[in-house]
């Protein structure tokens, strides 16, 4: 905890982030997407309601992603989240929201939501998908040998 | 224009008739599940044959569109009476009697085939005590045939081929005035609601438990397209977990389909969130 206390990103969200456990969880779906994902253009911002997001591109080509970070101890009723994805649609201008669940231990799960009906992938878009990351795996591996 | 007939057995609907399975999967998107067994070939679930059993939703729609007639049976069907059964035996003698004619028909024509080669056979026989004639000849394959054709037997009676009637003509049935399936709690509403409005948007949908959700919808027909989204009802207030969740995107992601939690809002109007993993593990 201490260590996460003198994080400067830490430090830095203190003074925009007034509830501790909304900074904690923003923190901890951040440094995942930023150290672990290697998400670029990171951004953290602020909605109505006292909500804050992070954003960012999953690929520096990729369209832009917001993340709604929320405790794994939380239930929601589909109401709930309906209106949540509406009202974040209005400000994102983006109707696809990822719902980050975060546990205590830190795992984080993260959800793909949309109101309304959205199709699965086409297999073109799988195949696609699935020659990118062999290309990513093969670009690591040169890297390491 | 004639109604669908449903037969109602306790809360299961069913259709009986061929053409109107047909008219039903082609012109109103009702797939339902045949749930007959093919009597050619028992042993198996590949393939079944009628009647169409209905998901409660399809009959709870066709219902409320019109389409359909729900028949419920008013008596017992009671045991045939000793006329009756003359009448049957009587009626089934006569069906081996004419296929018994007919197979052994066809059996002088398969005789009549074979005609050229017992006469080359009897031919080359004849050669090797060289002093019988052509008719002699001739008279000796006619003889030899109408020797076979006595020998014909009659049809087995285990071979014969037996009607099976589709429909009890002894049933008697009358119409049942019902405005809607049975509906126990708010979750059946639900899914019914639910049903109805993805149907109205042109989609095909089938029973969803083998995807774990409550119903499969296609963008056409099933036999020809794999279906896009597997549709999980639940009541507007219930609260999901976040385990739940990623159980659902998880099986999404597997299946390559997407998740619609549906739910009733307040007001009756459906709607739907889409849930897919986000590929980020």
């Amino acid at each position: 905890m201490t260590r996460t206390i003198n994080h400067p990103k830490y430090r830095q969200l203190c003074a925009t982030i007034d509830d501790e456990k909304q900074r904690q969880m923003i923190f901890e779906v951040y440094m995942d997407l930023s150290e672990v994902r290697k998400w670029h253009n990171l951004n953290i911002r602020k909605l109505k309601a006292n909500r804050f997001v992070v954003t960012g591109n999953p690929m520096a080509s990729a369209a832009e992603n917001a993340v709604y970070p929320v405790s794994s101890q939380d239930k929601f009723s589909l109401g709930e989240i309906t209106d949540l994805l509406s009202s974040m649609k209005e400000e994102l201008q983006s109707p696809i929201l990822i719902l980050a669940f975060i546990d205590q231990d830190s795992t984080i799960a993260y959800s793909k939501l949309q109101n309304g009906l959205n199709p699965p992938e086409t297999p073109r878009q799988m195949q696609d998908k699935r020659k990118w990351a062999k290309h990513k795996f093969a670009r690591r591996k040169n890297k390491f040998t | 224009m004639n109604k669908i007939k449903i037969r109602k057995l306790d809360e299961n609907y069913m259709v009986w008739n061929a053409s109107d399975i047909i008219e039903l999967r082609n012109k109103h998107r009702i797939v339902g599940s045949l749930i007959g067994c093919l009597p050619r070939i028992p042993r198996q679930n590949q393939q079944l044959g009628r009647p169409l059993l209905l998901l409660r939703e399809e009959a709870a729609l066709l219902i409320k569109r019109d389409i359909c007639q729900v028949l419920k049976e008013i008596s017992e069907p009671t045991n045939p009476d000793d006329k009756e059964i003359e009448e049957f035996k009587i009626k089934r003698d006569q069906l081996y009697h004419e296929q018994n004619i007919l197979a052994k028909e066809d059996r002088l024509k398969e005789l009549e085939k074979l005609r050229p080669r017992i006469y080359e056979g009897m031919k080359r026989k004849a050669k090797k005590d060289s002093n019988i004639s052509s008719e002699k000849l001739e008279e000796n394959v006619n003889e030899k045939m109408k020797n076979l054709e006595k020998r014909i037997d009659n049809l087995p009676e285990s071979a014969q081929m037996l009607q099976i009637p589709t429909a009890c003509t002894r049933l008697i049935e009358a119409p049942e005035e019902i405005n809607t399936v049975a509906i126990t709690d708010k979750l059946d509403e639900t899914k019914i609601r639910v049903f109805e409005d993805l149907h109205d948007r042109g989609y095909f949908l089938t029973n969803g438990s083998k995807f774990g959700g409550d119903f499969l919808v296609y963008p056409g027909d099933p036999c020809r397209y794999h279906s896009h989204y597997v549709v999980i009802c639940l009541e507007n207030h219930a609260k999901i977990s976040p385990q739940q969740f990623s159980t659902y995107s998880r099986l999404a992601t597997i299946v390559k389909k997407t998740i619609l939690l549906s739910y009733l809002k307040d007001d009756y109007t459906v709607h739907y969130i889409s849930l897919n993993w986000a590929g980020i593990s």
